[in-house]
């Protein structure tokens, strides 16, 4: 006869399985098929069998400008999104913290981009960034052209601004969430300690929200190199390759050009990047970062 | 910094519904040890935040010093402020916890070091510079509060209910540094508290306040023998004192009151003499406590009165008829308006007023 202390520990791993099961099948088997898939050279045309090539595949891309353009696009995408996002949406978490009349409404309103989708963002820049019809052509008195989805140098900070209004709802909330938390009797003292206004805010508040601020960071790096609606809606990678991103990058090359092996590359190149980003922020910052439970 | 007078003139703060402070004029004089008293919600802590700038009174105005502050942000009133949470930066070790003000107010690196060390080790802090406040017990951090407090030397100390969360032991132990700590600096402090035992012992006057209204300002004998209302003889005194209707005694319309001591059981001869019925004995070895129900057939209810014995007096057994006779003072109060009759002629002696007992 099993022991109670066996069946306990089988019943265990037994409820494990469907949660490991579904971390194989969606998250394992393809990461690993995607490496794989990466040591296969495919074939200019198609019916023909791909061959292995093993390593030379990733070498080969990963020095290549079709992987390396995007990069610098996506990397730039990410400085243009991230800082700005964090700051406007603290500055608007600033602004509706105090106690006012009627601030209840622009809290709503702050936090209203919650609501939409990329999609919605996306056409609704489109449409007022239309160079014929558009709002923002009307606003600068220049009609026809190329618009600045059409600009090369415009192009990918245009992009960047949709996607930082899109997800100005989130970094309020998030900021708003994390001014709640800072005791008040804190800033209360740092008053009567002789601090302003600035000092208050930069010495007091900002430590104690550091570790939101280090989550938004985070989350808005991966975030920002995993960007593909807006490319895709809005510039489709144009005008020429300026706002062609990693994710958009792969997503062409595997669906349009079916090219699986440069593909999958690339796809493990974004995969170990990430990961690595992460390792880095982690590390940089958890000493500079201040969390509560230290107190 | 030379200490400064602190002073409240016809104060009010009103929230929304509640009025917190109700026309409040009150004054610490340059160096005193003042202590704000009363039961949760009276207003003491109101008070004392706006003193620091932190509210903003409805009417009225506040001095510190020879200046008006109304127009002043907490930051430039030279006051400093001891939080009972201690509002201690938790980010931030002991030393640049203290440094904090002096930072804020551009003082030189040397000056600052200077005053730092002073104030650690007049605190015995100096081993736990480089701590956080959370590796810190709460006597430590109450410590630290203490010290960011004293590096300022600023015009007046204001404590908002500094010991209440430690426990009784180091309670006791703070209380007697705070005093040392006062009599050493000389700086003028508003010191809040609920509990009684800390504002007879540490205050060199009293200021009671109850829902919003002062009741009485005295040393801590003052307000202990002259109370000036029946607030404040129930509220000072523990236990409290024996407050019962006139009308047991033959006197009606007042307010008898008669604190515990000033019993004894049996015997002598004196203007308030009860029959009554043991009902409750507590020893605590170095006195007793003995309840006794007052028989009153005029009232509708018996009193309860309270006794306090010697622990040489051997105490009633339960049920024991007695005959209560005080043989200290027995205070007289209005039963409409609570004022201490006795108090109420003289000039300055009614409640509210803040002039009396100076």
């Amino acid at each position: 006869m099993r022991s109670r202390r066996t069946r306990d520990v089988l019943l265990a791993y037994l409820m494990t399985v469907p949660a490991f099961a579904a971390f194989v099948i969606f998250v394992f088997y393809p990461l690993v098929k995607t490496v794989y898939l990466g040591f296969y050279r495919v074939a200019p045309f198609p019916g023909l069998p791909s061959h292995y090539v093993g390593f030379s595949q990733y070498s080969t891309v990963l020095s290549h400008s079709q992987f390396l353009a995007p990069l610098f696009n996506s990397t730039l995408f990410v400085l243009f999104t991230v800082p700005t996002g964090i700051a406007i949406g603290l500055g608007m978490a600033v602004a509706a913290h105090r106690q006012l009349r009627g601030i209840r409404l622009f809290r709503i309103v702050f936090s209203s981009t919650i609501a939409t989708s990329v999609a919605v963002a996306s056409v609704i820049f489109f449409t007022l960034l239309d160079p014929t019809t558009g709002l923002f052509a009307y606003w600068i008195g220049q009609r026809g052209g190329t618009g600045l989805l059409g600009n090369p140098t415009f192009a990918l900070p245009a992009v960047a601004v949709v996607s930082v209004w899109q997800n100005l709802g989130f970094s309020f909330i998030l900021m708003s969430a994390a001014l709640a938390s800072v005791p008040e009797d804190l800033l209360e003292a740092a008053a009567i300690d002789g601090a302003s206004g600035g000092r208050r805010f930069f010495r007091v508040t900002m430590p104690l929200i550091s570790p939101t601020l280090f989550f938004a960071a985070i989350v808005g790096v991966i975030a920002g190199f995993q960007t593909f609606g807006q490319i895709d809606l809005l510039t489709q990678g144009g005008p020429n390759g300026h706002t062609n991103v990693l994710l958009y990058q792969i997503y062409t090359t595997f669906y349009i050009n079916a090219d699986t092996g440069t593909a999958s590359v690339m796809a493990v190149a974004l995969f170990l990047i990430l990961v690595l980003l992460t390792l880095v922020q982690f590390s940089i910052i958890q000493r500079k970062v201040f969390y509560a439970d230290e107190r | 910094m030379t200490p400064a007078a602190v002073r409240l003139e016809s104060v009010t703060k009103r929230y929304a519904s509640t009025l917190a402070l109700s026309s409040l004029t009150l004054t610490a004089e340059p160096g005193e040890f003042l202590v704000l008293l009363g039961p949760s919600g009276c207003g003491k802590s109101t008070a004392l935040r706006v003193i620091a700038g932190l509210e903003r009174p409805t009417s009225g105005s506040v001095r510190i010093g020879d200046r008006i502050v109304d127009d002043v942000e907490p930051k430039d009133r030279d006051v400093a402020m001891v939080f009972q949470s201690y509002a201690l930066y938790p980010h931030l070790s002991v030393r640049r916890n203290i440094e904090f003000p002096l930072r804020s107010r551009h003082i030189a690196a040397s000056e600052r070091d200077r005053r730092v060390t002073d104030a650690a080790r007049s605190l015995q802090l100096e081993q736990l510079l480089d701590r956080k406040p959370a590796q810190l017990s709460g006597g430590q951090r109450q410590r630290v509060a203490l010290a960011r407090a004293i590096v300022r030397e600023p015009k007046a100390f204001l404590m908002d209910e500094p010991l209440s969360n430690l426990d009784a032991r180091l309670r006791v132990e703070m209380r007697a540094e705070l005093i040392e700590l006062h009599r050493r600096t000389g700086t003028t402090v508003l010191y809040v508290t609920h509990d009684q035992v800390e504002a007879m012992t540490m205050g060199d006057r009293i200021a009671i306040l109850n829902e919003g209204v002062l009741q009485q300002v005295g040393t801590p004998k003052d307000v202990y023998g002259r109370p000036a209302n029946v607030f404040v003889a129930g509220f000072i005194g523990s236990p409290p004192m024996n407050l019962f209707p006139g009308e047991l005694v033959g006197e009606d319309g007042v307010t008898i009151g008669v604190r515990p001591e000033d019993f004894t059981l049996g015997g002598a001869a004196g203007p308030v003499k009860l029959a009554a019925q043991v009902s409750l004995v507590e020893s605590l070895g170095h006195e007793h406590h003995v309840a006794c129900r007052v028989a009153a057939p005029s009232l509708s209810s018996e009193p309860l009165v309270l006794v306090r014995l010697p622990a040489s007096v051997s105490p009633p057994s339960l049920g024991e008829g007695v005959t209560l006779a005080a043989s200290g003072p027995v205070f007289r109060f209005d039963s409409e308006s609570g004022v201490n009759l006795e108090l109420a002629g003289k000039t300055g002696a009614a409640a509210g007023d803040g002039s009396g007992f100076r």
